[in-house]
């Protein structure tokens, strides 16, 4: 968690100086709002890592989630509360259905995810019939709204992850979480039902997928079938470069929400710097990798 | 540790600001530069740029709004002056022109428009009446061909939802659905190829498993009708005018054009991203220097109601493919600069 907290401090230091723009209010705002979704898809994909598997479905569960919350607004006229609910319960389907292929019948997550993946892609296109859905009221906008100077959306994101962390470090669940990681093996003998620690977190990680999706709504103020492409790989991103160790078991969801924090810091820099569109790649990528070399160094004396 | 940390340091303190442009004045955001369409639109905003004076920032949007809304706040935050959006949605992006309402930044929409908030006005082409032009000229060849009715067409889509696929899906079947009803065209598959080549390839070749009695293949972008173009060549199907299949595509990307020229293609509809590109930047530049405003009497774009600045469209065939460059890349004057 040190290694994300300094990086991030790092880049803010290096940032203010380069750019006058960056300590703003206005770009402090646009930095919370930003990070928000991601932060809320690296914070389910974290779990599921955290138990030594992998959810590449976020992105597509995000997109089904918001459709699903779109479509029951907009053409079935239910009340705001309720069409979240709807979108949130497709999210959890999709976890649901992830975490059994996953825990009972023994799918390695990484293929059961992929094609929950394409299913919900597929879902949402055939929802939509490909159209985006769009211009919601302004009490479902008020969700992309502030709360005095905050976001409202970045008070969601703090929530869950205070709700997560909580769950983490002071339950039994929280501690299988971890135990399933480190040795799944040693754990069962312990007598924990290890497959119902992995529903637990595939539910968790398509509830936030799904919550991201209604977020991201309000935020654009549409849905749109496309959304989320490749944000699974931004949720996993987040949660290594927090510490998260792919081989499961060590991590925090802290370090996850300032890997998501750095991702996202580092994007707004090079955008206020306007460094023009091809070098960012270059640079997004060089400033990655250096990252990852020094968090993944302090992960192989851990284990 | 401590070594790779002075290193990070050391890359963003000095490889960022090398990087950087100073003092800007216009951001243009494009939907991706991923497709050579939008690379072209972005070469002739840069050209504008030079040609003008004017700083000029590209930022690729990857075709994603959640980003695209992202960098237009980052840019507003950076103090850009004048905004041209080429949006990856219609209507997601309405939040990000809102933004730039709330601080006073003009909006010019390039190519494609934002179906809300404020444009000084949109500059592009109507994809439906390019489609209806793609359409005409696709059937002209088939009758030119002398095949025998009813034509057994292919229509390759693109992104399903995507207002580009949406409109000339719209052009496609104005000009088509009466010759069906007719029954002068019969339509063997009318399927998606996401406006993406390997996609197209794909997508042609499971067509051709089930059938190579094709007359001919009409395409939403340039880049379905060349990855089908390979996949028909592939199959060992004979393609071109009179006697293969006639594939007509859309857009003029370079290697479309050059397939039009050794007769691959019978033709592609030209929309001059590099006018709209170039235009984008010289009236949002103006805007802000000049005082340039849309001239009295310009038309209003149906679909959105924005003030619309059309820029020319020809459909390319080996009868005027030479003069192609200089038809899409020379910038006739912006309307209300002379």
């Amino acid at each position: 968690m040190l290694f994300p907290l300094s990086a991030l401090l790092l880049l803010a230091a290096v940032a203010s100086f380069i750019s006058p723009h960056f300590l703003t209010s206005m770009n402090l705002k646009n930095i919370l709002s930003q990070v928000s979704i991601i932060a809320i898809l690296a914070a389910g994909e974290a779990c599921v890592i955290l138990t030594g598997g992998i959810d590449l479905s976020v992105g597509a569960v995000l997109a089904i989630g918001g459709s699903v919350t779109a479509v029951l607004m907009k053409w079935a006229g239910l009340p705001i509360l309720l069409a979240i609910a709807g979108g949130l319960g497709v999210g959890l389907l999709a976890g649901f259905i992830s975490g059994t292929l996953v825990a009972w019948v023994r799918i390695p997550s990484f293929i059961a995810t992929l094609a929950m993946m394409a299913v919900a892609r597929g879902g949402t296109l055939v929802l939509t019939g490909g159209k985006p859905v769009s211009g919601f009221t302004r009490a479902f906008r008020g969700i992309a709204g502030y709360a005095g100077p905050l976001p409202l959306l970045f008070i969601i994101t703090l929530g869950i992850y205070t709700l997560r962390q909580l769950v983490l470090s002071h339950t039994r669940l929280g501690r299988y979480i971890y135990a399933v990681g480190g040795n799944e093996l040693s754990t069962r003998f312990a007598g924990v039902d290890v497959r119902k620690v992995k529903l637990a977190v595939f539910l968790f990680s398509g509830l936030c997928a799904a919550l991201g999706g209604v977020m991201l709504d309000a935020r654009l103020n549409a849905a749109y079938p496309t959304a989320g492409e490749g944000y699974e790989l931004d949720a996993i991103a987040a949660a290594v470069l927090g510490g998260v160790s792919f081989s499961g078991g060590i991590g925090s969801l802290v370090g996850t929400f300032m890997g998501a924090l750095v991702m996202t810091v580092l994007g707004n820099i090079l955008n206020l710097l306007k460094v023009a569109a091809f070098y960012q790649y270059i640079a997004k990528g060089l400033i990655l990798a250096v990252a990852a070399i020094s968090l993944s160094r302090g992960v192989k004396f851990a284990k | 540790m401590k070594r790779l940390w002075i290193g990070l340091a050391v890359l963003v303190l000095v490889g960022l600001p090398l990087l950087a442009q100073q003092a800007p004045t216009v951001a243009v955001f494009i939907s991706t530069l991923k497709n050579p369409y939008f690379v072209t639109l972005a070469e002739g905003a840069r050209a504008a740029g030079k040609a003008l004076g004017a700083q000029v920032v590209i930022y690729d949007g990857q075709d994603d709004a959640a980003l695209q809304l992202s960098q237009v706040e980052d840019a507003i935050a950076a103090g850009v002056q004048a905004i041209c959006i080429n949006p990856a949605h219609t209507e997601a992006l309405i939040p990000a022109v809102e933004r730039a309402n709330e601080v006073g930044v003009p909006v010019f929409s390039v190519d494609r428009d934002v179906l809300g908030g404020q444009r000084v006005c949109y500059i592009g082409t109507s994809n439906v009446l390019a489609a209806e032009q793609g359409a005409a000229t696709f059937i002209r060849f088939l009758a030119l061909a002398k095949r025998p009715l009813p034509w057994r067409i292919v229509i390759l889509e693109g992104i399903p939802g995507a207002s580009a696929a949406v409109e000339r899906e719209q052009g496609f079947k104005n000009v088509l659905n009466p010759l069906i009803e007719g029954g002068a065209v019969e339509i063997v598959a009318d399927l998606t190829a996401q406006f993406d080549r390997a996609e197209g390839y794909r997508v042609m070749s499971d067509i051709l498993a089930t059938t190579t009695d094709i007359d001919g293949v009409i395409a939403a972008n340039d880049e379905m009708i060349l990855g089908a173009l390979e996949a028909i060549k592939a199959a060992g199907v004979p393609v071109g005018f009179p006697g293969g299949i006639i594939l007509m595509g859309f857009d003029a990307i370079d290697d479309a054009v050059a397939a039009v020229r050794t007769g691959e293609l019978v033709g592609t509809v030209a929309q001059a991203p590099y006018i709209q590109g170039y235009w984008g930047v010289e009236a949002a530049y103006r805007y802000l220097v000049e005082g340039w405003r849309p001239p009295e009497g310009t038309q209003v774009y149906e679909p959105t109601g924005a003030l619309f600045i059309p820029t020319p469209v020809a459909v390319v065939t080996a009868e005027n493919v030479d003069q192609v460059a200089q038809i899409t890349k020379s910038p006739p004057p912006l309307p209300g600069t002379e």
